[in-house]
């Protein structure tokens, strides 16, 4: 009767963790968190990076295209 | 916001002097700037690796369990073997008591207002608080996978093979689990309910037989 109180169970629409219950799932938890700072950092990173590539290399910069792309004799 | 628009015109310009389109430049390297993005990535993924690898191994330290649960996935549920020590009230002698019993799921007809569907089962796994317990996962025909989120257990249950994990609860709940690994028809209709409470009350709920 009393089980929504403890929260150890799956949610809907649930996006996050469970509640910890024991050390090594802390220990889990904390470390999740600190990859995903890595992750969103590199996240970031990279997107501004293809970017700034869509950016500098986009058709209308590029004036002098070359028709030529073999030598087939 | 400065940082990345300086960054930019350093990679925009970058970029451009690599395209050669308008003239050819002398150098073809740029030393500073390949030694930095060697080795920003390198000491990333240390600061990754590192502590990854200490909880890897912390988590498979064993410490000297007070009571030992058993595990047995069979199809499609769960047998549980448990044996603990208590204080007898008779005699007040340290006596040793053995339970055996399996854990079913419950029809949704059966629930209760405020159940779980497919979550609850007849009789709950317990599980006394702030004990180093050693649980011993294991399965009868098939592979299946015994899972706890909230306690951050997921040991795989493999036929003719005992995998420990330790777990140690810290405080009282009722957690709640399925079984992680494909094992069959009704794969999802085996769950793992586990109450966390005191040892005297554990004591007492085993003598019982319920829960």
């Amino acid at each position: 009767m009393f089980n929504f109180l403890f929260l150890d169970l799956p949610r809907r629409y649930q996006m996050t963790f469970q509640d910890t219950a024991t050390p090594v799932m802390s220990a889990i938890l904390d470390l999740h968190s600190y990859v995903s700072f890595f992750l969103i950092l590199i996240l970031i990173f990279v997107a501004f990076q293809i970017f700034d590539v869509l950016h500098f290399f986009r058709m209308d910069r590029n004036y002098d295209l070359n028709k030529l792309c073999h030598k087939n004799l | 916001m400065f940082f990345f628009y300086s960054l930019s015109q350093q990679f925009g310009n970058l970029f451009q002097v690599l395209s050669l389109k308008t003239k050819i430049h002398k150098f073809t390297h740029q030393t500073t700037l390949e030694t930095i993005w060697t080795l920003a990535p390198v000491f990333i993924i240390l600061g990754i690796a590192i502590p990854s690898f200490i909880l890897l191994y912390a988590v498979d330290v064993m410490v000297d369990s007070s009571i030992t649960i058993k595990a047995i996935g069979k199809q499609w549920y769960w047998n549980y073997e448990l044996e603990f020590p208590f204080l007898n009230p008779v005699d007040f002698r340290l006596s040793f008591k053995r339970r055996i019993f399996d854990s079913y799921i419950l029809n949704v007809g059966d629930l209760i207002t405020g159940q779980l569907r497919n979550l609850e089962v007849d009789q709950a796994l317990l599980i006394p608080l702030k004990t180093h317990v050693d649980l011993i996962v294991t399965a009868d025909d098939v592979l299946h996978s015994f899972a706890l989120p909230s306690a951050g257990v997921k040991v795989d249950a493999v036929p003719g093979r005992l995998n420990h994990m330790g777990i140690f609860i810290e405080r009282p709940g009722v957690l709640y689990g399925q079984c992680s690994e494909l094992c069959g028809t009704n794969h999802g209709f085996m769950p793992i309910k586990a109450i966390a409470l005191s040892y005297d009350s554990y004591v007492y709920a085993n003598e019982k037989g319920v829960l």
